[in-house]
């Protein structure tokens, strides 16, 4: 049989495309609405010949996944925003040093504590701007279970190809939602490059694709890696050349990229008079509402930020076709929307959708609100 | 399933009741028969002793929203379950409540749902095997016997897959009174 579906839970489905994608090492302090990850994890990685470590809190969580990454694991760890906020410093640290890892943070209601079991999508500007200093960062954003599997999947590569973290941006809905996967998606395994000279080694030494060959820990190699600025032998330098160098490259290793990176996912653009915006569960809210507009003969359409971050606003004014409104639903007070502004300045009409109460917002909430704002 | 393609269930009662296993199984019997399905619960603390929720989506094609917004069926087996998640039902939605265990609630009529059907369940289980372990699957019985949604063979088979050896002939034979007490639902059920 070439397809076969079983019925799995998102959290189930982020675990299991790890696993695929060759993640051997789990490192997380367990949180709601995240917690069955590690759950599953815990059981999973000894199967599978990997390490699952349960740790005292969510900064020896990222920071042990930096440290297995650079001895050469794929790694994985999962959080919620209060468990992210406190991931924010080794976030940091993995852009810096350029450890591949994969954070799957599932949104809930913040900001704080908030609501452990209700839904939010409130971590968006959390991922591009949690953590201090010019640094860059790759988010995806899954809509549903089987998505949840390929994006966790794809997050794992991109991490390695790109040697930068990247961060699956899920939510309460999904983490806990129940859907058909096709077990027969076909896996796709990208593997880090390494050094292969020993002679003239430096870590930090790039070619045109700016990523470096960083030998992992404990293969011979005389490597260094540090949080402070560093040339390419990767030892700490205070000279402002190399230091904007450096952070240069960081950004152009994934701008250089950015067909490869972004991805969206459109549903009848080109002729749309209303178009949405948006990303994750709200999507599915959304492609209902399109559906039902278009039945009601109003050209309606919906683009959906599989890749939130990098943001290229070329890329997206190019895929909004030329919608004269633009609707923006979130489950949040306005965050996906300051970038369509910025996309967008006044030459369309941008229309922020906003709720939160802790529950989706509806596709009859969605026309509701378009009746109401005569749009 | 009705003619826009999408069968929607909720089930409430109490935290422990197994509704969420329930749904489950119900879900991947719909599954097996080359069905979308979308499942979902209220999660946390709710799940352990407190009022539970559990929902369930299927339909012939893909399921854009995966939450229950107008239900087909609206399953209670406890007075705060039907209290709590009660609201949000229609003209289209067929009630089920355990009589024996529910007072009949006064918010229901022939203009807010499309009918109240009061089943016995829990002194019918205790009756009949001395225990109301099988209240779940009592339950799919009642949704199988008034929906046929699936093939009986195959609510059977998934049945199977998710209840312990020991405990699956009483489960088994919890299915089939369900369903027997929808057939005889004329002689013991109250409708509106």
């Amino acid at each position: 049989m070439s397809e076969m579906r079983v019925l799995m839970q998102g959290n189930e489905a982020v675990a299991e495309g790890a696993i695929a994608a060759g993640v051997r090492f789990y490192a997380g302090y367990p949180i709601t609405p995240s917690s069955e990850i590690a759950e599953i994890m815990a059981k999973r990685m000894p199967q599978v010949g990997g390490t699952f470590m349960q740790m005292e809190d969510e900064i020896a969580s990222i920071m042990a996944i930096v440290g297995a990454s650079m001895a050469g694991k794929k790694v994985l760890t999962a959080t919620s925003g209060p468990g992210f906020s406190l991931m924010q410093e080794g976030l940091g640290y993995a852009c810096m040093v350029e450890a591949p890892i994969v954070i799957l943070d599932s949104m809930r209601y913040g900001p704080s504590t908030g609501m452990a079991t209700k839904v939010s999508q409130m971590d968006l500007m959390q991922t591009r701007w949690g953590t201090h200093g010019d640094h860059w960062v790759i988010v995806l954003s899954p809509a549903s279970v089987e998505e949840s599997y390929q994006l966790t999947m794809r997050a794992v590569n991109l991490a390695e190809k790109y040697r930068n973290p990247v961060i699956v941006l899920s939510d309460e809905t999904i983490s806990h939602l129940r859907e058909p996967i096709d077990t027969s998606i076909p896996k796709a395994v990208v593997d880090r490059r390494l050094p292969t000279e020993k002679a003239g080694y430096l870590p930090y030494k790039t070619d045109e694709t700016l990523v470096p060959t960083i030998a992992n820990v404990g293969t011979g190699f005389r490597t260094s890696f540090t949080g402070l600025v560093h040339g390419e032998s990767g030892f700490q330098t205070a000279n402002g050349h190399v230091a904007e160098a450096l952070v240069e490259r960081l950004r152009d290793k994934l701008f250089n990229n950015l067909d490869d990176i972004i991805q969206f996912e459109t549903d009848r653009v080109e002729d749309a008079d209303i178009l949405f915006m948006s990303f994750g569960i709200t999507a599915r809210g959304v492609s209902e509402a399109v559906e039902s507009l278009r039945s009601h003969g109003r050209k309606a359409g919906s683009l959906r930020f599989v890749t939130l971050f990098p943001f290229d606003d070329d890329r997206v004014r190019k895929a909004a076709g030329n919608a004269r409104t633009i609707v923006v639903p979130e489950l949040n007070s306005g965050q996906l929307v300051l970038l369509v502004k910025r996309v967008f300045g006044d030459s369309r009409k941008v229309v922020p959708m906003n709720k939160i109460n802790g529950d989706l917002i509806s596709p009859q909430e969605i026309l509701s609100f378009i009746r109401e704002e005569n749009l | 399933m009705s003619n826009d393609n999408r069968f929607e269930l909720r089930m409430t009662g109490s935290g422990g009741q197994g509704l969420i296993l329930g749904s489950i199984i119900l879900a991947e019997a719909a599954i097996m028969e080359g069905k979308i399905v979308t499942q979902s619960q209220v999660y946390g603390a709710e799940a352990r002793g407190g009022t539970t929720k559990a929902e369930l989506v299927i339909s012939n094609k893909h399921i854009a929203y995966p939450k229950v917004t107008d239900p087909d069926l609206l399953a209670a087996v406890t007075n705060e379950g039907l209290r709590q998640y009660g609201g949000g039902i229609s003209r289209k939605t067929e009630v089920v409540i355990d009589s024996s265990a529910m007072s009949t609630p006064d918010f229901l009529n022939e203009e807010n749902c499309r009918g109240l059907l009061a089943l016995p369940i829990r002194s019918t289980l205790i009756s009949r095997f001395r225990s109301e372990l099988g209240l779940n699957i009592a339950l799919l019985g009642i949704i199988e016997g008034l929906t046929a949604i699936v093939d009986v063979e195959t609510l059977r088979k998934a049945v199977a897959m998710h209840i312990k050896k020991q405990f699956l002939d009483l489960n088994m034979k919890a299915l089939d009174l369900g369903m027997e007490m929808v057939e005889a639902q004329a002689k013991t059920g109250i409708r509106i």
